[in-house]
C-alpha cells in the first residue's frame, strides 16, 4: 500500500515526460560530459591554440591508445602503492580506533594527540619521508599512509562510540558482557562509518601516492605527469591525468560497492 | 513466600546536595504467575524500580529478591520488553529473536523450534527471514515479546512496551499480550502511562508517586478474565479506571506540598 501511495507522489512531483525521464536517467549526465569533450575539440580546431598548451581530446585519446603500454606500465607501481599504503592505513586506523574507543587510559592519552597530528598538511611532509625513508617503495608507501590514516582512525572510532542506546539496555539486560557488546553491537554499528572511512581515506590516498611520485619517483602516473612536464609533452600530461582519474573513480566505487554489500542493512 | 520481593528498596542518584531520591522504601510482593502493572506519572521511579529488578542497578538500601535469590546481575529468568523494540538492524527477525541463546552461550539449533513456535504464537512466522525495516511498528513489538519468552523465562518485565505504537495498534497488542500471557503462564511486571491499559491487562495495579518516588496504592482488579474490549462496558472496569486517576492525582499532588514546603 506505501508502494502505491509513493508512486502516485512521484507522478504528482514529475509529470514523466519523455525528457523529464531523460533528465533523471544516466543518459543526461553523459550527454553533457560529450557537449563539453565537442566544445573542447571544437575550441582547439578552431582557435588554433597550440597543442602544447591545450591539445584536442581526439589527440589525448589516441595518444593513451598508441601508448597504452607505457601507461600501463606506469599505472601498475601507482596502483600497488596506493593501495599497499591504504590496506595499511584501514588496517592501523581501525586497531588503534578500536584502542581508543575500549581503554580511557590511551583515549586520554593519545586522542588529542591524534586529533593534532591529524590537523598537520600532510602533503608538506613528503620530502621529509624521503630523507628518512630513502627514494624507495618505502617512503610513497609510507606517506600514503600517513596520508589516509586520520580518517580511518576518527571515523571507526565514532563508529565504535554510535550505538544506539536502547539496543544497549536490551543487550545488558539479556545479560550480554562486555565483549559481547563489542562483537555483536558495535563492530556491526561501526560498519557504515568504517566505510565512510573507508571513501575518504580512498581519496586521500590517491592523492598521497601523486605527491609522493612527484616527489620521488622512476616510475608511475604522477611521475608521469612530471616527466611530461619536463618534455612539455602536454599530451602525455593529459592522458596521465585522466588515467589517474579513472584509477581513482575505480577504486571509490570499488569501496562504495563493498560498503553496500557489507552494510546491506542500510537501504 | 512471593516470587518477587522486594524489601525497603531505595535509590539514590548523585551525592550531597545534589542527591535524587529515586526511590523511597518501596515495598512489593509479587506472587508467581500474576500480572502487575506500575502505574504513575513520569519520574516516579517506576523505571528505575525495572532496573533494580533486572539487576542493571544496585539499590541504595533494601533488598530484591528473585525466587528467594537476590538479585545481584541480568538473569535469565528475567524476559525484558522496552519501549523501543530495540532490534538489531543487521539481524533477521529469527536471529533477533535467538540473540539471549547467544549471550547465554547454549545451543542454537534446539531454539530455533522454539523461536519458530513463539513466532506463530505472534502470527509472524512468515517474516522469520526478513529484516526489522520490512515491519511495522507492531510486528517489531512482537518480535521483542519474543525475544523476552526465548529463555522461557519465569518473569516478564515491560517497560512501557506499547507506548510507541498507534492507538489502534496498542488495543489489539493488549489483547494479544493477555492471550500470550493466558498461556503461558508468566509473571509479568508491566510498566505503563496508560490506566486503561493496566486495569485490562492487571490482577494488581500498584500506583507511584512522586519526590520521592514511592508507592502510594494498591488496587486488586478482580475482573473475570479472559477480557474483551467489551469490558469497557461493565461499570466496575470504569470505576477502577476513576479511582486509579484520583490516586495518581494525589500522588502527583504530592511535589507541590514538597515544594512549598522548601
Amino acid at each position: 500500500m506505501s508502494q502505491r501511495a509513493s508512486a502516485e507522489v512521484g507522478d504528482l512531483a514529475a509529470p514523466s515526460s519523455l525528457w523529464d525521464r531523460f533528465v533523471g536517467s544516466w543518459a543526461w549526465p553523459t550527454t553533457v560530459f560529450v557537449l563539453l569533450l565537442v566544445g573542447w575539440e571544437a575550441y582547439v580546431r578552431l582557435s588554433g591554440i597550440l597543442p602544447v598548451i591545450l591539445p584536442a581530446p581526439s589527440a589525448v585519446l589516441s595518444y593513451m591508445w598508441v601508448q597504452r603500454e607505457l601507461l600501463l606500465e606506469n599505472a601498475w607501481p601507482t596502483v600497488l602503492h596506493c593501495l599497499l599504503g591504504f590496506v595499511l592505513a584501514v588496517v592501523g586506523g581501525i586497531a588503534i580506533a578500536v584502542l581508543i574507543t575500549q581503554f580511557t587510559t590511551i583515549r586520554r592519552g593519545f586522542y588529542p594527540l591524534v586529533v593534532g597530528i591529524a590537523l598537520i598538511p600532510k602533503i608538506s611532509v613528503a620530502p621529509l619521508f624521503t630523507l628518512w625513508f630513502g627514494a624507495g617503495t618505502v617512503a610513497r608507501v609510507s606517506l600514503v599512509f600517513f596520508i589516509a590514516f586520520f580518517p580511518m582512525v576518527v571515523s571507526p572510532a565514532s563508529g565504535l562510540m554510535s550505538v544506539d542506546a536502547g539496543l544497549l539496555r536490551m543487550a545488558r539486560a539479556f545479560g550480554a558482557s562486555r565483549s559481547q557488546i563489542f562483537w555483536s553491537l558495535r563492530v556491526p554499528s561501526a560498519m557504515p562509518y568504517v566505510f565512510d572511512g573507508m571513501k575518504v581515506a580512498m581519496s586521500l590516498a590517491v592523492i598521497g601516492i601523486i605527491v609522493a611520485e612527484f616527489v620521488t619517483a622512476d616510475r608511475g602516473l604522477g611521475y608521469l605527469v612530471i616527466f611530461a612536464t619536463g618534455l612539455l609533452d602536454t599530451t602525455m600530461m593529459l592522458a596521465a591525468i585522466i588515467l589517474l582519474s579513472i584509477i581513482g573513480l575505480g577504486l571509490y566505487f570499488a569501496i562504495e560497492t563493498a560498503g553496500r554489500i557489507v552494510v546491506y542493512w542500510r537501504s | 513466600m512471593a516470587q518477587i520481593e522486594i524489601t525497603n528498596v531505595s535509590k539514590n542518584f548523585g551525592f550531597g546536595n545534589r542527591a535524587v531520591v529515586a526511590l523511597d522504601r518501596v515495598n512489593l510482593q509479587i506472587e508467581k504467575g500474576s500480572f502487575v502493572s506500575l502505574c504513575g506519572p513520569s519520574g516516579c521511579g517506576k523505571s528505575t524500580l525495572l532496573t533494580l529488578m533486572l539487576g542493571l542497578q544496585a539499590p541504595s538500601g533494601g533488598e530484591i529478591r528473585i525466587n528467594e535469590q537476590p538479585v545481584l546481575s541480568p538473569d535469565k529468568s528475567i524476559g525484558t520488553v522496552f519501549q523501543d523494540a530495540n532490534l538489531m538492524p543487521w539481524r533477521t527477525v529469527l536471529s533477533n529473536i535467538l540473540y539471549p541463546v547467544e549471550l547465554r552461550r547454549l545451543p542454537k539449533a534446539q531454539f530455533r523450534e522454539r523461536a519458530l513456535e513463539l513466532l506463530d504464537l505472534v502470527g509472524l512466522r512468515r517474516f522469520a527471514d526478513h529484516y526489522p525495516a520490512e515491519l511495522s511498528g507492531g510486528m517489531r513489538q512482537r518480535v521483542s515479546i519474543c525475544r523476552a519468552l526465548i529463555l522461557d523465562p519465569d518473569i516478564l518485565l515491560m517497560d512501557e512496551p506499547f507506548s510507541a505504537l498507534d492507538a489502534l495498534t496498542r488495543d489489539e497488542m493488549s489483547l494479544e499480550l493477555q492471550r500470550i500471557w493466558s498461556l503461558h503462564g508468566k509473571t509479568v511486571v508491566f510498566v505503563t502511562h496508560s490506566i486503561r491499559e493496566a486495569v485490562f491487562l492487571s490482577d494488581r495495579v500498584v500506583v507511584m508517586g512522586l519526590a520521592p518516588g514511592r508507592i502510594t496504592e494498591e488496587f486488586d482488579i478482580s475482573l473475570e478474565r479472559p477480557r474483551s474490549a467489551e469490558i469497557e462496558t461493565v461499570d466496575r472496569f470504569n470505576t477502577l479506571i476513576h479511582d486509579i486517576r484520583g490516586s495518581i492525582a494525589r500522588g502527583r499532588i504530592g511535589v507541590d506540598v514538597e515544594m512549598e514546603r522548601t
